[in-house]
């Protein structure tokens, strides 16, 4: 099965030069564009869909959307840090289903 | 007070049939608030593994865009393009299933992953020892990044199922095993009222009967 990346120039070039080949460049893309590439992505044998960040930054509602359409348990979509390094959102998803489960922030 | 069930008689059949349900909420209950124990503490294992695979991960792109900036440099944005575009490969990603306390995770593992210089398919003459580095540096980077996806999809479908369980767990607790016991009560007090009238109108028959042999 087949990893797939959605990123801009220089994560593309990087992820290329490890060998992935299912590359989508995003640079000033409408939302639609996206959404057809996702849905490409999920109707093919895809199991990891790598996504910049920044990028999942500004589609979050169509992520989401795209997680309840998922049947089964591929494929999974992992946000990565681009060449900017990792992002400091002032919400943390993890940390708040980590409080949400727990009950408690655990350090 | 909890609502008490609708349409239930009082008889001793419905008391009888009640009380057997609150026996197996109950048990339900308890087995459900193990379940969520061992899912918390599963929870915990999984989030330890998340935060260092995540660190992983970061550190590895870190020095790889480090690299890839590097080879940039020295080779230009347009040369960067063109061999980036003769690296491509089929990568084969195994993807399998494991269960942990009933929630199905995914379980990935990359073969092969990291190639020989050679392997790659770029000629030395027009590249550099930066670009091979990048290079090997993000064929690495694929490697925590499938961990990663591995332990985040299994943080996100526990956390999810934990929530599931717990919200069964507080239904019983709070509203269904409520319901039940004080529907008991009901049933109860219904039945003892029932006595205590046909005990009166005994005594009010009784009473009567003798007042007529007189």
């Amino acid at each position: 099965m087949e990893i797939a990346l959605i990123g801009d120039r220089h994560t593309i070039y990087g992820f290329r030069l490890a060998g992935i080949k299912k590359t989508f460049l995003i640079e000033d893309s409408r939302q639609e564009d996206i959404r057809g590439i996702l849905k490409d992505l999920f109707e093919d044998s895809t199991a990891l869909i790598l996504i910049t960040e920044k990028i999942a930054a500004k589609i979050r509602v169509l992520l989401e959307e795209a997680n309840r359409f998922r049947k089964g348990i591929m494929p999974i979509i992992l946000q990565i840090p681009d060449s900017g390094g990792p992002l400091i959102s002032a919400v943390d998803p993890m940390r708040e289903l980590i409080k949400r489960t727990v009950g408690f922030e655990i350090a | 007070m909890a609502d008490i069930l609708q349409n239930v008689k009082p008889t001793r059949m419905e008391l009888l049939k009640l009380r057997r349900r609150v026996k197996l909420a109950d048990k339900g209950h308890r087995l459900l608030k193990e379940k969520r124990d061992a899912l918390i503490s599963e929870f915990m294992i999984v989030i330890k593994e998340y935060k260092d695979a995540r660190k992983r991960v970061e550190e590895n792109l870190k020095v790889a865009f480090y690299n890839l900036l590097m080879a940039e440099v020295l080779l230009g944005s347009r040369d960067l393009e063109q061999i980036s575009g003769i690296t491509l490969r089929d990568i084969n990603l195994d993807f399998m299933t494991k269960n942990i306390m009933g929630v199905s995770v995914p379980v990935m593992k990359v073969d092969n992953l990291i190639r020989r210089v050679h392997e790659r398919g770029y000629g030395f003459l027009s590249t550099n020892a930066k670009l091979d580095d990048a290079a090997r540096n993000f064929e690495e980077s694929i490697g925590s990044i499938v961990k990663l996806a591995e332990v985040e999809e299994s943080v996100r479908r526990i956390a999810e199922e934990v929530e599931k369980t717990k919200r069964r767990v507080n239904a019983l607790e709070y509203i269904v095993i409520p319901r039940l016991k004080a529907t008991i009560k009901h049933i109860e007090m219904r039945m003892e009222e029932i006595e205590r009238e046909s005990f009166l109108r005994l005594k009010k028959i009784k009473a009567s009967l003798e007042a007529r042999k007189k």
